[in-house]
């Protein structure tokens, strides 16, 4: 019997694949220990294997620059570094000679000592390098064990399983024999995901107890469309999987050739598909996959990096090399989010984090957050495409508070005559209910609206998504929700201001409807989902989406509302991938 | 031979990359180059034994430097120190 075990994660690279898995883990190679007899045969066998690790250390260093750029390249000088060690390499040998075992225990005793010390730290951040020299180790164990039956290249065409791979191990692998990628951590922003996307390997990521219900070898079908893997499938998933495959790549085809287009309805209405990115590394994607510039910049990470502080100069930088990759689309950069559940800026940890001292009462509450953060802004500014976002607002007073901050900072930039653009645009995410609720008062302060669905959901409908006690409740698609956004839009249009999606209700097909007859001006989603979502809005017409967001409007519960689209999306989109075909597995 | 006390600025600590830009920085000097942090010892110009130390921000180091250089070994190595190992 066929266990045809079902697990989804999150869809980080597109592509749908079968084949036999390798579980890599970050667990020491187990290797024997031997006498040997010709030492001095010994001592070249592992010099070679050094030599040899150092090669592939090299080709993968090249391999990373000519695909993501030379950002991960100090990694892979310090791995050759401890490769090449000298003290390390010297008593290695000493040891051999001396105790007459074979290369590969030596080399390990040698190295374990050096990692057990490297992990008595309590610092977490020192601790996980020492994956990097495990990774380095296990290279040159592997080669010493099987000399050349199992080097790396030579494995045929194998989807990798992890719980999580690092730029390294990502990189070492031969293009060609990787057909896809699951790790059990991670999500679409991770290392891994952004590296998978840009060297096209399917890979899904975050796919709980992956590790726990796969074996090494088992056939596993990966399908980075809908982020869906399933471990020995029956009978039934292979044929699925074979009649999808060739359906899979016309269609996609299909979606790459039209991605430069105009994202228009039938009738006209022009709809912005833009992207929600967070690293620089990400920048390429925009344009890969036909993106009009970036709907939402998260600069989260930025601060996590520094510890919660980084300086203008830091932020200045990263924020003009975006400008100017985009331009002459604009970027929306959204200022610091962080709230309680990763306490840089408080204290005590809260009860309620999403309730607590996060987004925007941050940047007030500590200004200098939010000073330097708008004077980097500004800096960057330049070129004019620009543009500053608030999140977690709840009430019109932060507007209002921010607004000071910032013509502050412009008039000490004015007088000390730095080039900035003077009528940078100020918006707001929509994502707490009172913003929704009062929007029309919103409306008079700021330049637009971003409505940030998954918090909006979750505050709507008091969810939170994460506790699996009631994520079942969470539906973007409630009547409530669909509710708000619709008054969201109306009084940005009534006040002649835009408003956007930005949240993940932006990427579901099912809602593009919905969310273009409530009369969207733009919508932002990870870059690629954006070639899908413009097929889907050039077969729409804005008049007829008009009647369906009515309807939608007029029904009690969310269910309804996914049944009544469920029937307009298999009528007008019977191929649509992102949608049916995570259900045709589970049948 | 110069003995001196270092501190531990950058916020990341001693992880791979400033290990190896200090291993690459004193790979110039011909001198002699000891790191103490406690009782372990190591060897300056190998990578393995400055992770060893897993010296986080604020971890106090002594470095002792033998040779004909050792005077612009110890600008170099306080220099480094001194800016963050370019990491802020």
């Amino acid at each position: 019997m066929k266990s045809n075990i079902i697990l989804r994660g999150y869809p980080a690279s597109p592509g749908l694949v079968k084949g036999k898995i390798k579980i890599l883990s970050n667990k020491i190679e187990v290797i024997q220990e031997y006498d040997i007899k010709d030492i001095e045969k010994e001592v070249e066998r592992f010099l070679t294997a050094i030599e040899e690790s150092k090669k592939e250390l090299l080709e993968s260093k090249k391999n990373i620059k000519e695909t993501v750029g030379n950002q991960y390249e100090e990694i892979f000088e310090a791995q050759i570094l401890a490769l090449e060690d000298k003290s390390v390499i010297e008593k290695s040998i000493k040891n051999i000679r001396e105790t007459k075992k074979n290369a590969e225990s030596v080399y390990k005793n040698v190295v374990s000592e050096i990692l057990e010390k490297m992990q008595k730290t309590d610092n977490k951040y020192l601790k996980e390098r020492s994956f990097d020299i495990i990774d380095v180790m296990n290279r040159v164990l592997k080669r010493l064990k099987n000399r050349d039956e199992e080097s790396i290249k030579s494995f045929e065409e194998i989807i990798i399983g992890a719980f999580n791979l690092t730029p390294a191990e990502t990189m070492k692998f031969d293009k060609n024999s990787i057909l896809g990628i699951v790790t059990e951590s991670g999500g679409m922003t991770s290392h891994s995901s952004i590296l998978a996307r840009a060297l096209n390997i399917p890979a899904v990521v975050n796919v709980k107890n992956f590790l726990s219900n796969v074996n090494d070898g088992d056939i596993v079908i990966v399908d980075g469309y809908t982020g869906t893997v399933i471990i020995d499938p029956d009978e039934n998933s292979e044929k699925t999987f074979k009649k999808r495959k060739e359906e899979y790549k016309n269609y996609n085809l299909k979606l790459m050739e039209m991605k430069d287009e105009e994202s228009v309805t039938i009738d006209g209405r022009n709809i912005d598909l833009s992207a929600n990115i967070e690293l620089l590394e990400e920048l390429g994607e925009v344009k890969k996959y036909g993106g009009r510039g970036i709907g939402l910049f998260r600069t989260e990470f930025i601060f996590l990096e520094e510890n919660g502080y980084p300086t203008v100069e830091k932020q200045e930088n990263i924020y003009r090399r975006i400008a100017e990759t985009v331009f002459p689309d604009s970027v929306i950069i959204r200022t610091v989010d962080i709230g309680g559940d990763k306490p840089i800026y408080v204290r005590n940890k809260e009860e309620n984090p999403f309730l607590g001292f996060r987004g925007i009462r941050v940047s007030l509450g500590n200004e200098k957050i939010l000073r330097d953060q708008f004077k980097a802004i500004l800096k960057a500014s330049s070129k004019k495409n620009l543009k500053i976002m608030l999140p977690m607002v709840s009430k019109i007073d932060e507007v209002i508070k921010a607004k000071m901050v910032l013509d502050d900072i412009k008039k000490e930039l004015f007088n000390q005559q730095i080039d900035f653009d003077k009528d940078i645009e100020l918006g707001i995410m929509v994502e707490v209910p009172s913003a929704a609720i009062m929007a029309e008062e919103f409306a008079k302060y700021v330049d637009f609206f971003s409505l940030g669905t998954n918090d909006l959901t979750q505050y709507t409908l008091a969810v939170d998504r994460n506790n699996n006690n009631v994520s079942s409740y969470f539906d973007s698609l409630d009547p409530a929700v669909l509710k708000l956004i619709k008054f969201t839009i109306d009084a940005a249009h009534e006040a002649n201001i835009w408003a956007g999606v930005c949240g993940e209700l932006s990427s579901d097909p099912i809602a593009i409807p919905i969310l273009v007859g409530l009369g969207v001006d733009e919508l932002s989603m990870s870059p690629i989902f954006i070639p899908e979502i413009k097929m889907i809005i050039k077969q729409l017409s804005y008049e007829e989406t008009k009647e369906i967001a009515k309807n939608a409007l007029l029904l009690k519960s969310s269910e309804k509302v996914r049944e009544y689209m469920k029937g307009i999306i298999s009528e007008k989109f019977p191929n649509l991938i992102k949608y049916f075909l995570g259900e045709f597995y589970d049948k | 031979m110069i003995e001196k006390e270092v501190i531990v600025k950058n916020k990341l600590g001693l992880h791979a990359r400033p290990a190896a830009l200090l291993v690459k920085s004193l790979g110039k000097f011909e001198s002699k180059v000891e790191i103490q942090r406690d009782d372990l010892l190591v060897d300056g110009k190998s990578i393995m034994g400055i992770m060893m130390l897993a010296a986080e921000q604020g971890a106090k180091l002594i470095f002792r430097i033998d040779g004909a250089d050792e005077k612009d070994a110890m600008d170099a190595v306080e220099e480094l120190f001194e800016k963050r190992f370019y990491e802020e």
